[in-house]
């Protein structure tokens, strides 16, 4: 599993990075939100994404929101990666189109643990497109 | 122990998270990203100082929110708390007192680099 990590610190793109590739995922960089969203929308685009709410040039939720606004293509995960920790900010991102919300500092066990469940997701989600008719 | 300037000096040590994460084979994890901190940190305080400069107060407060995540995530509390608490504080305050925040998160990451360099320096 391919997954985007997007985020302009670079604390967290290498402490990021080095998690999930000891977890056995894939692993793309994006320093900004232009970045991050010409990976998703790439022809061979990540299933998964680990979105900074603030970045340089188009933010998390902005991201969450484009994605959720195409049609077609292969349903992606989006978690929204930050500091902030306020409900309003939870509702906004979640409505925005974000699967999940995590907050920074984070704790390698919760986020492995969500992670899999976005896998979970991502399959179910696989499952449900092979049963629709041709 | 005390700094030049008598304030006291304290000690860091990674957080659980990145100490294991360099115990699980990265052994040149810790040193890289103290490495990586510093320099964007340094970046940083150098975009609020334009930010103070131009009036920019949103930028500024921009840079201590992301001052803010990367030094929790990097177990520096007391530099946390610090750019929370200008974070926080609003958009009503002037120059001067940009300014003042701006010369005490500076004076705190100076000393929160000496404690990083420390504990390399013991570790290494």
């Amino acid at each position: 599993m391919k997954i985007l990590i997007a985020d302009d610190n670079p604390v967290f793109q290498k402490v990021l990075s080095e998690m999930l590739t000891q977890w056995g995922y894939a692993v793309v960089v994006a320093a900004d939100g232009e970045q991050a969203w010409e990976h998703l929308q790439s022809a061979d685009a990540p299933r998964l994404a680990i979105l900074d709410w603030m970045m340089p040039g188009m933010d998390g939720v902005e991201i969450c929101r484009r994605v959720r606004e195409r049609d077609g293509g292969l349903y992606q995960y989006l978690m929204i990666l930050t500091s902030r920790t306020g409900v309003h900010d939870l509702v906004a991102a979640l409505e925005a189109g974000a699967d999940d919300f995590v907050t920074k500092p984070f704790q390698s066990v919760e986020l492995r643990a969500r992670l899999r469940a976005g896998c979970r997701i991502l399959g179910l989600h696989d499952q449900l497109q092979q049963l629709q008719p041709a | 122990m005390t700094g030049d300037n008598g304030t006291a000096e304290f000690a860091w040590r990674p957080p659980k998270t990145i100490q294991d994460l360099a115990d699980s084979g990265c052994s040149d994890l810790i040193p890289e990203l103290v490495a990586a901190f510093t320099s964007d940190v340094a970046d940083r305080l150098k975009k609020a100082r334009q930010a103070v400069a131009s009036d920019d107060m949103a930028l500024f407060r921009a840079q201590m929110h992301t001052m803010k995540g990367s030094a929790m995530q990097m177990g520096a509390a007391e530099m946390a708390a610090l750019c929370r608490q200008i974070e926080e504080t609003g958009a009503t305050l002037s120059a001067a007192q940009y300014e003042a925040h701006l010369a005490a998160v500076t004076a705190l990451f100076e000393r929160t680099h000496r404690a990083m360099a420390a504990y390399l320096h013991q570790h290494s």
